[in-house]
């Protein structure tokens, strides 16, 4: 074993941990202090200890619904687009020769500003007599009835907002699976062949448990991802119409900047640092249970 | 489009009503309005409280202590307000219409009526719909027989403020005297001189001003008095809390009590 001395460790892992630390940790740490203090951000501040985070949990109702929605958006990208993520990987990697192509189309989205997303949907989800795609469709197919106005009812727009951000990210994902079928050797599956197991059944038993590490990185990345999603609601709606699509990030902005609430909006932040810390302690714990079975 | 339906200029919100309706009955948009950015909505709803207060100083009434927003005059204005929504006055999808958005739909004619600052006649005049002189300006009408015509929504444009600290007070000050003197010529020169605050003895028509413009300028001439928007006198968290609220009417409907209850209980939890 070669062995190292601790000041060539230190030059190589210093800077970078410094900067980490410069930059993340100690923004979050100022945080959670502006946290606790009432300021609108640039008027004298007043330290209130931990009244603010008391507000949070017991008198605000704006705040829970958020969370909902926020937990909402990240459980529909966990249950529904990295499953359909994998099937496709799955499917390009069998059955596609030149994949080249097809993997950078559908990673398409995930280049597209945020604002041209916005955009591009709101042409598809506007009312018909201005243009709107999915409601010109319907009634031209006479579902007139089906129509809705998808962007501003309140009980709608999250989830038309929803199928954007999974539409958005999906190629991400398939590109993650995809490398990651690409690596499991072929002998596997040749043989699995000889032992009659050929097609989806070769993925039961051997993707499917060998992935299972790539797929945690998706999850992780798609569920934290999914947890301070903020631009494409911004973008969208604002937030609105009063509120209905308001999620943490989005209602931590419109606290902070608009209502001038800096200090309340220092401590929503912090709260969604303490959640997206604690999902991923739950995620690394079920996905190490996982590996343990499986390997 | 006015002229298409058959619709004639309303002097009372009750026939505003009655035009809306009698435009959506010919399936146009009565009025655009781009409420994702909500002031737009609030401004409105601010003119329709002007009337039903008898005038104003509302909100300086409630800041002084002496009025509550579950004040008679508050509620009627909601009614008022929501009376049109229900109407059917807005575009579908107000809410998503951001105020560029929402000013386009008049300009390019999707629209017969538009409520909005006289900041925005440069950009109408040079418009599809202003270069075929097609638009007409009107007071906002008295609202339950209250109100007076003649008071408008205010929306001062620039303020300027010099540090007494500063190490070229005189200089700054110099140039802040320049800046107001030779404003009102530039703006005149190029156009942009509706809603000048300094008075200009130019003559507007001769140097081309197109008759949207004539019309708005006479408008000023007969201004009394107005009151300034919500979110310029209230602090931004009940400033905040009445714009979702009214944002709120344009996608669902509320008692105007409810709404009033709201609207004070935000004053109060924001209350310095």
């Amino acid at each position: 074993m070669l062995r190292v001395s601790w000041w060539t460790i230190a030059a190589f892992v210093l800077p970078c941990l410094l900067l980490y630390v410069c930059l993340v940790f100690a923004p979050i740490l100022v945080s959670v202090y502006n946290g606790m203090l009432d300021w609108n951000g640039i008027g004298e501040a007043k330290f209130v200890g931990l009244a603010n985070f008391q507000k949070m949990f017991t008198n605000d109702s704006l705040l829970w619904p958020a969370v909902g929605r926020t937990f909402l958006l990240a459980g529909f990208s966990m249950l529904i687009q990295l499953p359909i993520a994998l099937f496709v990987a799955i499917l390009i990697s069998r059955f596609v020769r030149r994949t080249g192509f097809l993997v950078s189309s559908y990673f398409l989205p995930v280049i597209l500003s945020v604002a041209v997303i916005g955009q591009l949907w709101k042409t598809i989800y506007n009312p018909a007599p201005m243009g709107g795609m999915i409601n010109q469709i319907l009634i031209k197919l006479g579902l007139d009835s089906w129509t809705h106005s998808w962007l501003t009812e309140p009980k709608l727009a999250i989830y038309a907002i929803i199928v954007v951000a999974l539409w958005q990210y999906l190629g991400y994902h398939i590109l993650i699976q995809f490398t990651g079928i690409q690596n499991i050797p072929s002998d596997i599956y040749e043989a699995a062949k000889i032992d009659g197991a050929s097609g989806f059944k070769a993925d039961r038993y051997i993707t499917l448990p060998l992935i299972v590490p790539i797929f945690k990185i998706s999850v992780v990345l798609s569920f934290i991802g999914s947890l301070q999603s903020f631009d494409l609601i911004m973008v969208m709606t604002g937030g609105g119409p009063a509120n209905a699509t308001n999620v943490l990030a989005s209602y931590m902005y419109n606290m902070s900047f608009l209502s001038m609430k800096y200090g309340y909006g220092s401590a929503i932040a912090s709260f969604l640092v303490v959640v997206c810390l604690a999902a991923t302690v739950v995620i690394n714990l079920l996905f190490n249970r996982l590996d343990k079975r499986f390997s | 489009m006015f002229e298409e339906a058959g619709a004639k200029v309303p002097t009372t919100f009750e026939e505003l009503v009655d035009t809306v309706k009698l435009l959506k009955s010919k399936k146009m948009t009565p009025i655009a309005i781009g409420e994702k950015d909500s002031w737009t909505g609030s401004f409105l709803f601010m003119n329709v409280l002007l009337r039903t207060n008898g005038g104003p100083g509302f909100l300086q009434d409630v800041l002084d202590g002496k009025k509550t927003f579950e004040d008679p005059a508050f509620t009627e204005a909601v009614d008022a307000f929501q009376n049109l929504v229900q109407a059917g006055a807005f575009q579908e999808g107000a809410t998503s219409f951001d105020y560029n958005a929402g000013e386009n739909l008049f300009k390019t004619g999707k629209a017969a009526m538009y409520f909005m600052g006289s900041w925005a006649t440069g950009g109408i005049e040079t418009s599809t719909v202003g270069e075929n002189g097609e638009v007409g300006v009107f007071k906002f009408p008295t609202v339950g027989g209250k109100g007076n015509p003649d008071e408008f929504m205010l929306a001062p444009g620039s303020a300027f403020a010099v540090s007494k600290n500063s190490k070229h007070l005189e200089e700054t000050l110099d140039f802040l005297n320049y800046f107001m003197l030779n404003y009102p010529k530039e703006a005149f020169a190029v156009k942009g001189a509706v809603g000048v605050a300094q008075n200009i003895e130019e003559d507007f028509k001769a140097a081309g001003y197109s008759d949207m413009a004539m019309e708005v300028l006479g408008m000023f001439k007969d201004v009394k008095g107005g009151d300034l928007a919500f979110d310029n006198t209230m602090n931004p968290g009940t400033a905040q809390v009445h714009l979702s609220s009214i944002q709120n009417l344009f996608v669902a409907q509320k008692d105007s009590a409810e709404v009033a209850k709201d609207h004070q209980k935000g004053y109060e939890e924001n209350k310095e």
